[in-house]
């Protein structure tokens, strides 16, 4: 049903999605966790600033990505020295692109449940001798995993409905930067209706399924830490 | 779930596609160029993938490190200035391979292209911007008598293929686009089934007219190859392309004075 060009561009997009949630999770939940704990001006101002992806029209953060990505740039010759290639027109380069505009659809969710967990409650435990490493495991990895969870949904969602700014950092090459809403563009361009028809469907088939099947593991999650609750 | 795991992981740490031989060319050429690459496979095996763009945009990416050693742009201003941008060890080379034309399509409710210039609500045109064809478009219509009166309708597309859409959407009632995008019988035969019946509806829908080449700046189509990426198949598909025998290719996609 689909042509090779078509399954290559629906692999990349899926594989965006799930390297850029995957590594902004890692990266951005320690930050999103000493944000949840207090106010500050600091705190504040790096929270503007990681809200500013929200706000700003994906042409701005692309225009600045390229001007950053470009061979020329002082952020390539940095990487040249460390013996990696200039980042613009490549996968790796999207997967920091995508990166930076989902940040705030992963922090956001992360610093609200971090929150949740109440300050008193490890001070508690950690009064009756639990160490952090211990606090981590039982206490904060358990309460967090619904606002994991919901981070890496809005994360993934955003990021396989990604068209400007991957356009502009990426340049729409077969195989290496042309995603699934490139290739709807690209149909659309050269009269393919049918085709745009029929991968705008799956892209959208593709896409409640994933977003169906998360909030169900969301739920079945909820409801298992209820009945733990209960039982304790 | 292991297993599923597993897929992903294989999926995710798996190498992209191998790079494969890629061009970049102006949106004017999306329809006929593929018929041309697939012709070019056809003889020597090589595949050859193109990206299109408007000519200033692709200029853009080539200049911030797009990776094509070859680009055919509507303007040899963009190839030029690739050219200027070019270090020696690059040894970058221009070329201009043919002129193009200029088309004037109107809805079939107009009797003449004068009247539907007049009456119609929207005219599309290329974003004279970066889109040579819209440059060009653009500088016709500055031109004509009702200029004053044209200017509020015209609508602006990302490059010359999108005007096609906007003419078969029904969105323009009048659209000036690339010669090449409605190319002539012979090679709209030979596009694939569902883009042959969009321009056969396109051809129901209205009438077309080559506008006089005197009333706008000639189109001048223009390659710009570097050799820095060491891709020889690159610079044999341009030597076959600009070849005698792909003469009447170019003629049949609407170009002229293809020497």
């Amino acid at each position: 049903m689909l042509y090779p060009a078509e399954w290559q561009a629906l692999l990349l997009t899926v594989k965006l999605a799930l390297l850029s949630s995957f590594f902004l999770l890692l990266l951005t939940a320690p930050l999103a966790w000493w944000l949840s704990r207090g106010h500050s001006t600091t705190r504040n101002a790096i929270n503007a600033l990681l809200t500013l992806p929200l706000v700003l029209p994906p042409t701005v953060l692309g225009f600045y990505l390229v001007l950053l990505l470009s061979p020329d740039s002082w952020f390539s010759q940095l990487l040249r020295l460390a013996g990696i290639e200039a980042l613009a027109f490549r996968f790796e380069g999207l997967v920091l692109a995508s990166m930076l505009y989902s940040l705030p659809f992963v922090v956001q969710p992360l610093q609200q449940g971090f929150a949740q967990i109440a300050q008193e409650l490890l001070d508690q435990n950690r009064a009756l001798g639990a160490n952090s490493w211990q606090l981590m495991a039982q206490l904060i990895w358990p309460l967090s995993r619904p606002a994991l969870f919901s981070a890496f949904i809005l994360s993934f969602a955003h990021t396989l409905g990604e068209f400007g700014i991957v356009l502009m950092i990426g340049g729409n090459i077969p195989g290496q930067t042309q995603l699934l809403s490139m290739l709807i563009y690209d149909q659309v361009e050269s009269l393919n209706y049918a085709r745009a028809h029929l991968l705008s469907g799956l892209l959208l088939l593709f896409s409640f399924s994933v977003l169906f099947w998360l909030y169900q593991q969301q739920r079945g999650q909820q409801q298992r830490g209820q009945q733990q609750r209960s039982q304790k | 779930m292991r297993g599923l795991k597993l897929v992903f992981a294989c999926f995710i740490f798996s190498c992209n596609a191998a790079a494969s031989q890629l061009i970049a060319a102006a949106s004017d050429l999306r329809l006929v160029l593929p018929l041309l690459l697939a012709q070019y496979q056809a003889e020597t095996g090589v595949s050859i993938q193109p990206v299109f763009a408007s000519s200033g945009k692709l200029s853009q990416q080539i200049q911030h490190g797009a990776p094509f050693s070859l680009f055919l742009a509507a303007d040899p201003l963009y190839t030029n200035t690739l050219l200027r941008h070019c270090s020696a060890e690059q040894q970058c080379q221009t070329g201009v391979y043919g002129q193009g034309q200029l088309l004037l399509w109107y809805h079939n409710r107009f009797q003449t292209a004068e009247q539907a210039l007049a009456q119609s609500q929207h005219i599309a045109i290329a974003d004279p911007n970066h889109a040579p064809y819209g440059k060009a478009a653009l500088a016709y219509l500055q031109q004509h008598q009702l200029w004053s009166q044209l200017q509020a309708k015209i609508r602006r597309t990302d490059n010359a293929a999108l005007v096609l859409h906007l003419l078969r959407t029904g969105q323009a009632e009048v659209g000036i686009v690339g010669h090449a995008l409605l190319p002539e019988t012979r090679l709209q035969q030979l596009l694939p089934q569902a883009q042959q019946q969009q321009l056969q509806l396109l051809q129901q829908l209205g009438r077309t007219e080559v506008v006089p080449a005197h009333l706008y700046p000639p189109i001048r189509h223009s390659w710009f190859y570097r050799t820095e990426q060491k891709h020889p198949e690159i610079k044999a598909f341009l030597d076959w392309m600009l070849a005698p025998e792909q003469q009447q290719f170019w003629t049949d996609a609407g170009f002229r004075e293809h020497n």
